[in-house]
């Protein structure tokens, strides 16, 4: 990287940009006839092709919400944004097949590296479609079937006929439309009745070009007892124009199945992060999003789970950073549609250098719902007087028999917190450092053990100089 | 521009605001048509005396005022409505400066007719110590009010308003500024009307201004009471604390959205939120959306919290093993709950007067 290109990326570390080497790349811009081609490219089955220009048609006339970061939001101008670029010929078996500057990218990030130790199937998206894609022989062997979306519906149309739009229907929202008239890539994630995928499975997604449009679309569906760990990673360049992700995932836990989706979101500050995330808990199966957001220049994603089987059981835990022109208007939804489900919301917030952290949240208790369990916990901190901090949850609760709490705090850090630690030979930066790790522990607990200590270290790293 | 002509001169307010969500204007509205301003509007009929009902004492002052009270904010849809139809009932009330009064001062407001509205602004003087109860009694099948309230540096304030309508729905739509120093209790006891939509606006202007909003909400059959309440720390050394108790019997639902806004140089403000609320019976409902936007980072603390749920099964299980019937138990236990904000609101003479209310209340509850 030159030293011009580390000015400009500062302290994000995943800023830098390899040249355009497009093999197929659009015209900036959204129709029908984008639509159609994109399609037609990927040599969809006509249900597909139609329920994209019926998305589209949505997505157009459709108006932007009402409501959250709205001048941002009416700040994108869709018609600047490239829909779709494929870089390289196809997705590749090994990383040795894989163009060198895009390799050379994801060595940087860690990828090839991970998957060797700790990973049970990697999945590489570069731009629009996915680059490399691997998966453990020993999980194949047991049926699990771990592909890109593109893939998946190429060989396995049924199964994707049967799920795809079933949780988040292309009308649900404006962005929803949008990824469903142009998503390319994205996972798709079948596990089979009984199977225990021990070794999580990772995809990470890189946008490379400016002015660019990701707009992946994630399936993953555990069958009956079957429990899977899918972890997603994802970064940017800096650049001086905008970029947009927009991406839809669809979870389905049937009975007695277990999913954890984890994600870490560390898009540069110039990408717009509009993502819908949902996923059904049938009987006595467990969902659990845990989600940090770290990056972007606004992000809306409220993670979804309905629980619609008896003894579902559904977690959100996430944390939140909004430093310097950041908007992070996060947080969780759970619908608690059957008897005795139960569900956790954690949401830790940091807000510093005049960013925005919000959350937004939802929990629904049905009128059928007996003996439901919620709890609620949002805090956040700021940590200079320019920053804010926004806490919108909803409780809407119909049946009597429910126990339903809330709370949520917003502070600063005590000086006497850092005066101690001082005491005991920190500068006030590590204090601080400490002090903010110590606050994002619940969730970086949760987290494999090379994603926490990154995760430590990213925030060590924005808490530099924070003090004085 | 007119009255009239202001209110139709708005735009519909938008569900996806939070204080319209769960009561859509046209819902409250007296004919559901929003675009209809009522012909025919009975004036309330106003009693004010101490509450033993003996003449004001000195100091204190009721008068009809000329024009209408306005809240400086944008869209007011509702206050709007009501200075419509109210344009010649406004009237104000004041305390002055320094006055100090043993007893709680009596606000009677019964409507009549079929629409019913007033106007009412209060000034309570700098350094007095007062305490005023608001009793809203049936009559109209409608009745709006609209109230403006100014609390002076130092002046120590409480306020109750009580909902005592029949099958009628009520709007109130109210503001209170809070200056330098002043020390407010702000309570609201709801028990009567079908439906009612509150939107309590209180803002803390002078630095070290206190205040204190608690609710005690008794829903019963197919009654809707849907409260809005936001609170503005907008200079330091603020402190604030919403209680809001909803139990909830019957077919009723309550509704209660709050927003605590700390404005950005208000350091070492102090404040806290909490919904609570007892669901009765299988087909009650409670909604709740307590919102907080800090821009202010010098906070000794900013929070908020709500609890929804059924009566104690264990609390339930110890009184009857003292001897207690099963409805004499929760009738106990959903007294005690509402009791925890009935006793924060003003003076123990209120509380008492207010105790006895509430309890007369509960055979209402199923």
């Amino acid at each position: 990287m030159s030293s011009d290109a580390r000015d400009a990326v500062g302290d994000y570390k995943a800023g830098w940009h390899d040249p355009e080497q497009a093999t197929v790349r659009f015209d900036a811009g959204l129709s029908e006839q984008v639509v159609r081609d994109i399609s037609e490219l990927k040599g969809e089955p006509e249900w597909m092709t139609d329920i994209r220009v019926k998305a589209y048609h949505h997505f157009m006339a459709r108006p932007m919400p009402t409501w959250g970061s709205t001048e941002l939001l009416n700040s994108i101008d869709f018609d600047k944004i490239c829909y779709f670029l494929r870089s390289g010929d196809g997705t590749k078996g090994e990383w040795d097949e894989v163009p060198e500057d895009i390799k050379n990218t994801f060595d940087r990030l860690g990828i090839p590296d991970a998957e060797k130790k700790w990973l049970g199937g990697v999945t590489a998206q570069y731009e629009s479609e996915t680059i490399y894609h691997s998966i453990r022989e020993d999980l194949e062997s047991q049926g699990v079937i771990f592909l890109d979306m593109d893939a998946g519906l190429r060989e396995y149309p049924e199964i994707v006929k049967k799920y795809f739009c079933s949780i988040i229907p292309y009308q649900d929202n404006k962005f929803s439309a949008l990824n469903t008239a142009v998503w390319s890539g994205g996972s798709f994630l079948y596990v089979p009745k009984g199977v225990h995928v021990e070794l999580p499975v990772q995809a990470y997604f890189r946008i490379n070009s400016e002015n660019m449009g990701q707009f992946e679309r994630t399936l993953i569906v555990a069958e009956e007892g079957s429990s899977v760990s899918y972890i997603e990673g994802c970064s940017a360049p800096t650049y001086s124009t905008d970029s947009l992700h927009s991406a839809v995932v669809e979870l389905i836990a049937m009975p007695g199945a277990s999913i954890r989706y984890t994600t870490i979101q560390n898009w540069s500050n110039n990408v717009y992060n509009l993502v819908t995330k949902r996923a059904v808990a049938h009987e006595n199966s467990t969902i659990e999003w845990v989600d940090a957001n770290v990056g972007s220049k606004l992000t809306m994603k409220y993670p979804a789970i309905i629980l619609k089987g008896e003894g579902a059981h559904g977690e959100v835990i996430s944390v939140a950073y909004s430093g310097e022109g950041m908007h992070q208007d996060a947080g969780a939804k759970v619908h608690h549609l059957a008897s005795n489900t139960t569900s956790k919301i954690l949401s830790k917030s940091i807000s510093k250098d005049g960013g925005r952290g919000s959350y937004r949240g939802m929990v629904t208790v049905s009128k059928k719902a007996d003996n439901c369990k919620v709890n609620v916990v949002c805090d956040a901190l700021i940590l200079d007087e320019k920053s804010r901090s926004d806490t919108y949850p909803t409780m809407e609760i119909k049946n009597s028999s429910c126990r339903c709490e809330h709370e949520a705090s917003v502070s600063k850090v005590s000086d006497d917190q850092i005066f101690y630690l001082m005491s005991r030979g920190h500068s006030e930066d590590e204090a601080l450092a400490l002090i903010v790790n110590g606050f994002f522990e619940p969730f970086v607990r949760e987290l494999p053990m090379e994603y926490a200590v990154e995760l430590n270290k990213l925030m060590a790293l924005e808490m530099e100089g924070s003090i004085g | 521009m007119s009255s009239e002509a202001e209110y139709l001169a708005l735009p519909a307010p938008d569900r996806a605001q939070h204080l319209w969500r769960y009561t859509p204007w046209h819902r409250i509205h007296p004919t559901g048509k929003p675009e209809e301003i009522p012909s025919e509007v009975s004036p309330a009929v106003v009693s004010f005396t101490l509450l033993d009902g003996s003449e004001l004492p000195k100091g204190v002052s009721i008068s009809a005022i000329d024009g209408n009270i306005t809240r400086n904010i944008d869209s007011d849809v509702g206050g709007a409505f009501i200075r419509a139809l109210s344009s010649k009932g406004a009237i104000k009330i004041t305390i002055d400066d320094g006055v100090i009064i043993e007893q709680p001062l009596l606000l009677t407001l019964e409507s009549t007719g079929s629409v019913s509205g007033i106007q009412i602004d209060v000034s309570v003087g700098a350094n007095s110590q007062s305490e005023l109860l608001t009793l809203i009694e049936s009559g109209a099948d409608w009745f709006g009010l609209l109230r403006l309230g100014t609390i002076n540096d130092s002046a120590i304030f409480n306020d109750v308003v009580v909902n005592r309508l029949g099958a009628s729905k009520l709007l109130r739509i109210e503001e209170f500024t809070l200056l330098r120093d002043a020390q407010v209790k702000l309570g609201t006891v709801g028990s009567g009307g079908v439906q009612t939509k509150g939107d309590l606006r209180y803002i803390l202007q002078g630095r070290g201004a206190n205040l204190q909003v608690n609710g005690s909400i008794l829903s019963a059959g197919n009654q809707h009471n849907d409260h809005h309440v936001e609170i503005m720390h907008q200079e330091s050394e603020t402190f604030s604390r919403l209680k809001w108790h909803s139990s909830c019997g019957g077919k009723s639902r309550t509704i209660g959205t709050g927003m605590l806004r700390i404005a950005h140089g208000a350091k070492g403000s102090d404040s806290a939120q909490v919904f609570n609320n007892l669901l009765l019976s299988k087909d009650a409902e409670a909604d709740s959306i307590p919102e907080l936007e800090v821009l202010e980072n010098e906070v000794v603390g900013c929070g908020h919290g709500t609890a929804s749920g059924p009566v104690d099964e264990e609390q339930l299980f110890y009184l009857k093993t003292r001897g207690f019937s099963d409805t004499g138990a929760r009738g106990l236990l959903i007294t005690a709950f509402l009791n925890a904000t009935l006793n924060e609101m003003g003076s123990k003479q209120i509380h008492t007067w207010l105790d006895h209310l509430i309890s007369g209340g509960l055979s209402s509850l199923s």
